[in-house]
């Protein structure tokens, strides 16, 4: 179980982005954070994997704090997906990439090739392994920045705006491929269909605070919706 | 201002190279020393990325009907700061050389030096910082960003004289070479200084930060300052020797002379001999064709020519001594950096 | 060069160096080193070699045909190098005018042998380092990079920067594009703009950095150097290495002519 604990995030101009943030995630559950733009929901996402330090607050797995000390471990079994898949995806080609958090794991060739592909074929995309990120389209770089991340076989999944750059077709084949994955997902989103198809909770943040944290349903709820400026 | 491989002899590409190679690795152990300059490698990445699609862009000077693009070298280091500018630089040229067959691949050394050595090891610390080591002011980042801009190119083309002449490819007179080379790149260094302040004060305009700690991250450690008089010292020899020489018509004997002298010992010498049998140094040192002996005599020329390449020379020989020095430093300390402090890295981008 | 040159060039690239030729199976080892041995032969003549370079001209046009490179893709590449060496030529066409040889009544001049010596070099030069990077995946290269023991630190700015480039590039393409649509017809960007122009894409690539410097980190990027993989240097690598090393040397030392 993924739990953050009274997170308050500052950044250094002064600006406090998160405050008071607490919810919890359970393996295998799919958890959507809602919000207008600068709502604070990459902090969020940024701070459950360390990036950002926290100002006060903690996060927790499975009972463990998370520190300076155990930031690899975290990362390992948290995984991000960027917003934007060229900044996630560094490497010359595909197969480079997904095998680049294998290898910093210090795993061997033979056992860095196993992961890599067993990502790729998870997500279909076996044959973009030797291409390079700049002539994919946009779904295969985002599946692609999705297999960077699962290739290191976390337990959690963390998506910022997974829709965002994508055509209704393959915003579909996204919304399939997430909902096969066994992992317990947090997706940050402002787009509501997509939360709904996806997700069974969704949490709704609002200038930094959690203004709501219900079934999927809520969703519905034009009024609460308006209020958040959705 | 690339060099072909067409225009470059095996020994003088070689002996580029390993110069180039030595400031590469030079820099790499200094970026790996700093963990905050090991932080850039995805910054030197992406702004070396940046810099080369940006030379695809042409600005047009309003009135005049001509147009230049930016260069690299200076804007990079102001950025970034020297030795993590240089390899930003060095990654670009690679890239240039092997997919855009813009310079060859044996006259990569040449290149890496005249485009990246130059203008971030050379010009940035010793020109560039010393201006705005009090304060940055719009009025100081514009006249260092195209004073410094000039000497670079200045210095590059005036190398790539002194290397194409070295190959003996060419019949063009060294004086008459510089005379062309040198007037159209203190032109084209005008421009590109322009557009380079410009950028780099508007980049201090957003976010002053960013220049100060280029500016900063350089500024470490005591021995810096033997090194920078060593390099100063030949900044200035290959300056006066260049001044020198453009107002000097040639003298291939002198040229020769000098080469003969100093590089005569390797690479050119032995192939010959393999070739023609021993005695035939002369010929394969005749880098200017035999006519030239028939026009230009000015005896006070040799010196100026001779001057220059013992200049170069001397510089390089002072590099590697720098290099081998700091080489075996590491060696002996071997310091390995403990934990990382991940938190104070990262300062944030999201929103 | 035009960015919608420099573009297609980067896809053509990347799309041959993924064919399954024999070329393109040896070791990568052994097209560096060939491709290096054979420049340095090529540039190793004379001003006025020209006919002993002929037959050299047969690496480049075996290869060529063995990775089966198309030769309109060559070619484009070849005039990117074509203005400095034509001006090094032609300047010896002007200053050395004794007449080397009398063919068919026409007299050519030593320049102009040296001019056929210099495009001669160039098209061999620019060809053999064209054809490694054709058959090439950059993957194959960079790892062969660090095999001869070249910087982690340096092989990663390398790879990470011809990723980038393509990123610039189009974005690059975009930016030039909205400029010129409310340029009122005029050409090019005005100086005066370049600051902004130039600056705020800088800036941009600030933030990306950092972003991408937090992607490699949760990815387990540390300092360390992560070793590399081998790759089996076969009989066949190794007898094309030395074929073509001879075959360089024999050229270069022995007259035929």
């Amino acid at each position: 179980m993924l739990s953050v604990n009274d997170l308050s995030v500052k950044y250094p101009d002064g600006n406090r982005v998160l405050k008071s943030i607490n919810f919890a995630l359970e393996s295998g559950e799919s958890v959507a954070v809602v919000g207008a733009n600068s709502a604070g929901k990459t902090t969020l996402l940024l701070a459950v994997v360390g990036v950002l330090g926290a100002e006060t607050g903690t996060v927790s797995l499975n009972g463990l704090t998370l520190n300076k000390k155990n930031l690899a471990h975290f990362r390992k079994i948290i995984g991000l997906v960027f917003q934007n898949p060229d900044d996630q995806l560094f490497m010359p080609n595909v197969y480079e990439d997904v095998a680049f958090g294998p290898r910093n794991l210090k795993y061997t060739e033979a056992k860095t090739r196993e992961c890599v592909e067993e990502a790729l074929s998870q997500l279909e995309i076996s044959h973009l392994s030797s291409r390079s990120p700049f002539k994919l389209s946009g779904g295969e770089k985002r599946l692609a920045a999705i297999a960077t991340v699962l290739s290191m076989q976390p337990d959690f999944l963390l998506f910022d705006e997974p829709t965002a750059y994508l055509d209704p077709c393959a915003k579909r084949n996204l919304k399939n491929v997430i909902n096969g994955l066994p992992q317990g997902k947090l997706i940050a989103t402002h787009d509501l269909s997509f939360a709904a198809e996806t997700c069974s909770r969704v949490i709704i943040l609002k200038e930094g605070k959690i203004i709501a944290d219900d079934a999927v349903a809520c969703l519905k709820d034009t009024a609460l919706l308006e209020n958040a400026g959705l | 201002m690339h060099m072909a491989d067409a225009l470059l002899s095996p020994a003088v590409g070689i002996v580029m190279g390993a110069v180039s190679a030595g400031a590469i690795a030079y820099s790499v152990t200094k970026v790996k020393k700093d963990e905050l300059s090991e932080k850039k490698i995805p910054l030197m990445a992406v702004a070396g990325a940046m810099v080369f699609a940006a030379q695809m862009v042409n600005f047009t000077i309003p009135g005049t009907g001509s147009s230049g693009h930016i260069g690299g070298g200076i804007l990079l280091a102001g950025l970034l700061g020297g030795t993590p500018a240089f390899l930003s630089i060095s990654a670009v040229l690679i890239i240039q050389c092997l997919f855009f067959a813009d310079g060859g691949l044996l006259a990569l050394g040449c290149n890496i030096f005249n485009m990246g050595v130059i203008p971030c090891l050379l010009i940035y610390p010793l020109l560039f910082k010393p201006f705005l080591k009090k304060n940055i002011s719009y009025g100081r980042l514009s006249v260092s960003s195209v004073i410094s801009v000039v000497a670079s190119l200045l210095i590059g083309s005036f190398a790539v004289v002194l290397q194409t002449l070295a190959s003996g490819i060419t019949a063009l007179p060294f004086g008459l070479f510089a005379a062309l080379m040198l007037p159209i790149h203190a032109v084209i260094g005008l421009i590109e200084g322009l557009i380079t302040a410009g950028i780099l004060c508007f980049v201090y305009k957003m976010r002053p930060e960013i220049l100060g700690s280029a500016r900063s991250g350089e500024m470490l450690k005591s021995d810096v300052s033997t090194k920078q008089i060593i390099v100063f010292l030949g900044v200035a020899a290959l300056i006066i020797g260049g001044v020198g020489a453009l107002f000097a018509s040639t003298n291939p004997d002198g040229l020769e002379w000098a080469i003969a002298k100093i590089v005569g010992g390797e690479g050119l010498q032995t192939e010959n001999a393999v070739q023609n049998g021993a005695g035939t140094v002369q010929d394969a040192l005749a880098f200017l064709p035999d006519y030239g002996f028939r026009n230009g005599e000015n005896e006070t020329l040799g010196t100026s020519t001779a001057g220059i390449i013992g200049a170069v020379c001397t510089f390089i020989f002072a590099f590697v001594t720098g290099f081998i020095i700091s080489k075996a430093k590491k060696a002996r300390k071997k310091t390995d950096d403990g934990a990382k402090n991940i938190a104070s890295e990262n300062k944030n981008s999201a929103e | 060069m035009k960015n919608a040159d420099a573009r297609s060039f980067l896809i053509q690239f990347e799309t041959l160096a993924l064919g399954k030729t024999v070329i393109h199976k040896l070791h990568p080892l052994t097209k560096l080193m060939s491709s290096f041995v054979f420049i340095i032969g090529v540039i190793s003549f004379k001003r006025y070699d020209f006919i002993r370079l002929v037959p050299y001209l047969f690496y480049t046009v075996i290869v060529t045909a063995l990775a089966e490179i198309p030769y309109r893709v060559l070619i484009p590449k070849l005039l990117i190098a074509l203005p400095f060496c034509l001006f090094a030529g032609v300047s010896n066409l002007i200053f050395d005018r004794e007449t080397a040889l009398v063919f068919l009544n026409l007299r050519i001049s030593y320049g102009a042998v040296s001019l056929f010596t210099i495009l001669f070099k160039m098209y061999l030069s620019v060809s053999a380092a064209l054809l490694l990077t054709a058959t090439t995946p950059l993957t194959e290269l960079s790892a062969q990079l660090r095999r001869l023991r070249v910087p982690y630190v340096f092989v990663m700015v390398f790879e990470m920067t011809f990723r980038y480039i393509g990123v610039f590039l189009s974005e690059i393409r975009s930016k030039n594009t909205a400029y010129n649509l409310r340029n009122g017809g005029r050409k090019g960007i005005r100086i005066g703009h370049a600051g902004s122009f130039l600056g705020q894409m800088l800036l941009h690539g600030f933030d990306r950095s950092e972003r991408v410097y937090a992607a490699m980190q949760l990815r387990g990027y540390s300092r360390e150097e992560i070793p590399i993989a081998k790759q089996p240097f076969r009989l066949l690598d190794g007898v094309v290495l030395a074929v073509v090393c001879a075959l360089v040397i024999v050229f270069r030392f022995i007259k035929i002519w």
